[in-house]
């Protein structure tokens, strides 16, 4: 993928394959951002409890979570219909955000998931370890994240 | 339950001062949100400048919490929500 500046926005140019694997990782996401199964700590950490008191919380839930997850459904519809049109991507300066929260609630998913720490990325990941596909995942998420933000700074 | 009835005072509660006390946002440490995503974050969010947005960012980090902002708390549950929406992790209490 090349990224680059492209008047007040920012260009993507992804492969055949980047774009398939963002699509599913897409797709995947938008499916189960509507289970509201708040035991899967991924779920959990998409929708984080925002006081100690579980009272408080329940209260906040109620009208925060709809909002929360209205915005995530918009943002991750957001990058699919961008990726349908084509390897190309213009991301105009309003669609920024989508993208960035779109990515990184793909990252907080895989990296939940993976139940990562911070430290993975010493080499300690084996190449035959099953997980070591959905880490180089995560890697890549978190260098075109880390690239937006670059262009954009 | 006794049947004897005795009147225990309440203890006293100043509801003004109470009311007064402003509610502090704290954003958690976690080991996968990037350091130059958070800082941008509070950017957005508050409208901080770059370099009070990086250094709070770097107090999350080392201390693996800090203080973001404070205020009403219907403000404050607001800019939760914000902050959950971009995926951080943040929490509500109430100054002591």
């Amino acid at each position: 993928m090349k990224i680059s500046k492209a008047g007040t926005g920012v260009k993507l140019e992804l492969l055949e394959g980047e774009r398939d694997i963002l699509t599913q990782l897409i797709d995947d996401f938008r499916e189960f951002v509507m289970s509201e199964d708040i035991t899967d700590p991924a779920v959990a950490r998409l929708f984080p409890s925002a006081y100690a008191e579980s009272e408080e919380s329940a209260e906040f839930r109620k009208y925060s979570e709809p909002a929360l997850r209205e915005t995530k459904e918009r943002d991750s519809a957001l990058m699919r219909d961008s990726l349908e049109r084509g390897n190309i991507v213009n991301i105009s300066h309003t669609e920024f955000d989508s993208w960035l929260r779109g990515l990184n609630d793909l990252r907080l998913t895989l990296g939940t998931r993976l139940e990562v720490t911070g430290d993975e990325f010493g080499g300690e990941i084996p190449d035959d370890d099953p997980r070591s596909f959905l880490y180089s995942l995560y890697g890549w998420l978190g260098w075109v994240q880390g690239s937006l933000l670059e262009v954009e700074f | 339950m006794t049947s004897t009835s005795t009147i225990v005072a309440e203890p006293e509660v100043d509801l003004r001062v109470e009311l007064a006390r402003p509610w502090n946002i704290i954003v958690w440490n976690d080991p996968i949100n990037l350091m130059t995503y958070v800082t941008r974050v509070f950017m957005t969010v508050f409208g901080y400048s770059k370099e009070k947005s990086e250094r709070l960012m770097m107090e999350v980090h080392n201390d693996g919490r800090s203080l973001v902002a404070s205020g009403a708390r219907e403000a404050m549950e607001q800019a939760v929500t914000r902050l959950h929406e971009f995926g951080l992790w943040a929490t509500l209490e109430q100054a002591s």
